[in-house]
């Protein structure tokens, strides 16, 4: 059983190493008003900023505008990076404290995506689709805090260290662990019967 | 064999709290060992560990690949708003504005050049009287300074006024202005560079670059 969890590859860390030094070519262009490398580095982080935004909020219309606010604040605080950090761990903490500034001006309780049927719609025996089970997870995540959801998102569907998250979320780490132990647990309570089907 | 141990032992919370970590694989080598090892004898541990490989599992990415051109064009759009902003407000300034500023400049200069007379006079062996257009050291350009593109000209002069500087130059061909900070420390160079309108902030007295 242990043997389905592989071991990361010399090859993966590599090309993170390559990709951390293009970001850094790219923000230091950013910083002295390139759009050309604002544009690259937007389409680069676009799919991840999606990912996580739109696991944050379940408002396909504030995803959009949170992502979109996030990289404004990047393309005018770009000065301001200072290597420190990597250039996503970076990026990461501006669209978290966009997120959580959306989240809190968010105040009606959030609906399921109208293109993806509820859970009371499909009964217990059929199988859940893809589109179900995206739509029950982001069901069980409102049921989180927002730091809660936050760091278990990053750890499950970002694959990054809890050092990362921490410096992202500006907490010590074992505030992100706890985070995320307490996160799951509320989670798996949340998703109920037929997600945990789906789980196993 | 897997047996189920006590779920209070510090091994076995240790383990449920590193999982998640386990999982994406970025535990140090030492961690990962550890919760290997108590993987290998706790069944509670293996059901949860297949549980959350399972949550990994779902695909959360929702065709956002389609409206990656949209929304670069709407920020796109945001940015050149910004810039048409920032030029109409350089333009429109008042006719008067910089003449006033000029005629406001001469008369501090002309206040200046009297208070040096006066302390030239008034203290025998210091330095002698200096004309308005010799070139006196203090006044020397000590700052190369580029604002960024979407910067107004209140956060250019906000920018100014929080370092002590003004411009004594430009702008070059590549917009560059210079300045005269008047604290040289690297301090104070430091809150030029930390201002969200300055793009780029360089001595040109040597030290450290950014």
């Amino acid at each position: 059983m242990l043997r389905s969890f592989p071991i990361r590859t010399h090859e993966v860390l590599a090309r993170k190493r390559s990709s951390d030094a293009s970001d850094v070519a790219l923000v230091e262009r950013v910083a002295v008003g390139d759009v050309r490398a604002f544009e690259a580095l937007y389409r680069s982080y676009y799919l991840r900023l999606m990912r996580f935004l739109g696991l944050m909020t379940s408002r396909r219309t504030i995803v959009e505008e949170a992502l979109n606010d996030a990289m404004l604040v990047v393309w005018k605080r770009s000065h301001t990076y200072n290597r420190q950090s990597k250039v996503s761990t970076w990026i990461f903490a501006i669209a978290y404290r966009t997120a959580l500034k959306a989240l809190r001006a968010q105040d009606e309780p959030v609906d399921p995506p109208a293109d993806e049927p509820s859970s009371e719609d499909a009964g217990p025996e059929q199988q859940l689709s893809a589109s179900q089970t995206r739509s029950e997870l982001l069901r069980g995540l409102d049921g989180l805090s927002p730091e809660q959801r936050c760091a278990l998102v990053f750890a499950y569907f970002h694959d990054l260290p809890y050092g990362e998250i921490a410096d992202i979320m500006n907490c010590p780490v074992d505030t992100v662990k706890t985070r995320v132990f307490h996160g799951r647990r509320r989670l798996r309570a949340l998703l109920g019967d037929g997600a945990r089907e789906a789980e196993r | 064999m897997a047996r189920v141990l006590s779920l209070d032992s510090e091994e076995h919370r240790r383990a449920q709290e590193l999982l998640p970590w386990f999982l994406n694989e970025t535990l140090d080598a030492d961690e990962a060992a550890g919760v290997a090892a108590h993987l290998e004898q706790c069944l509670r541990c293996q059901a949860d560990a297949a549980a959350q490989a399972a949550l990994r599992a779902i695909p959360v990415d929702d065709g956002h690949a389609a409206s990656l051109d949209h929304d670069w064009a709407a920020l796109r759009a945001r940015l050149d708003t910004q810039r048409e902003q920032t030029r109409r407000s350089l333009a429109t300034r008042p006719w008067w504005r910089p003449g006033l500023q000029l005629a406001v400049g001469i008369q501090a200069a002309v206040i200046l050049a009297l208070a040096v007379v006066l302390v030239g006079v008034s203290l025998p062996g210091s330095d002698p009287y200096r004309a308005l257009g010799a070139n006196a050291s203090g006044a020397d350009a000590n700052v190369l300074i580029v604002f960024r593109a979407d910067a107004s000209e209140k956060d250019m002069r906000e920018a100014l006024r929080g370092a002590g500087a003004r411009v004594v130059g430009g702008p070059t061909a590549s917009d560059a202005y210079l300045l005269h900070l008047s604290d040289p420390r690297p301090q104070a160079l430091a809150s030029l560079r930390a201002h969200p309108a300055v793009a780029r902030a360089e001595s040109l007295q040597g030290g450290p670059s950014r």
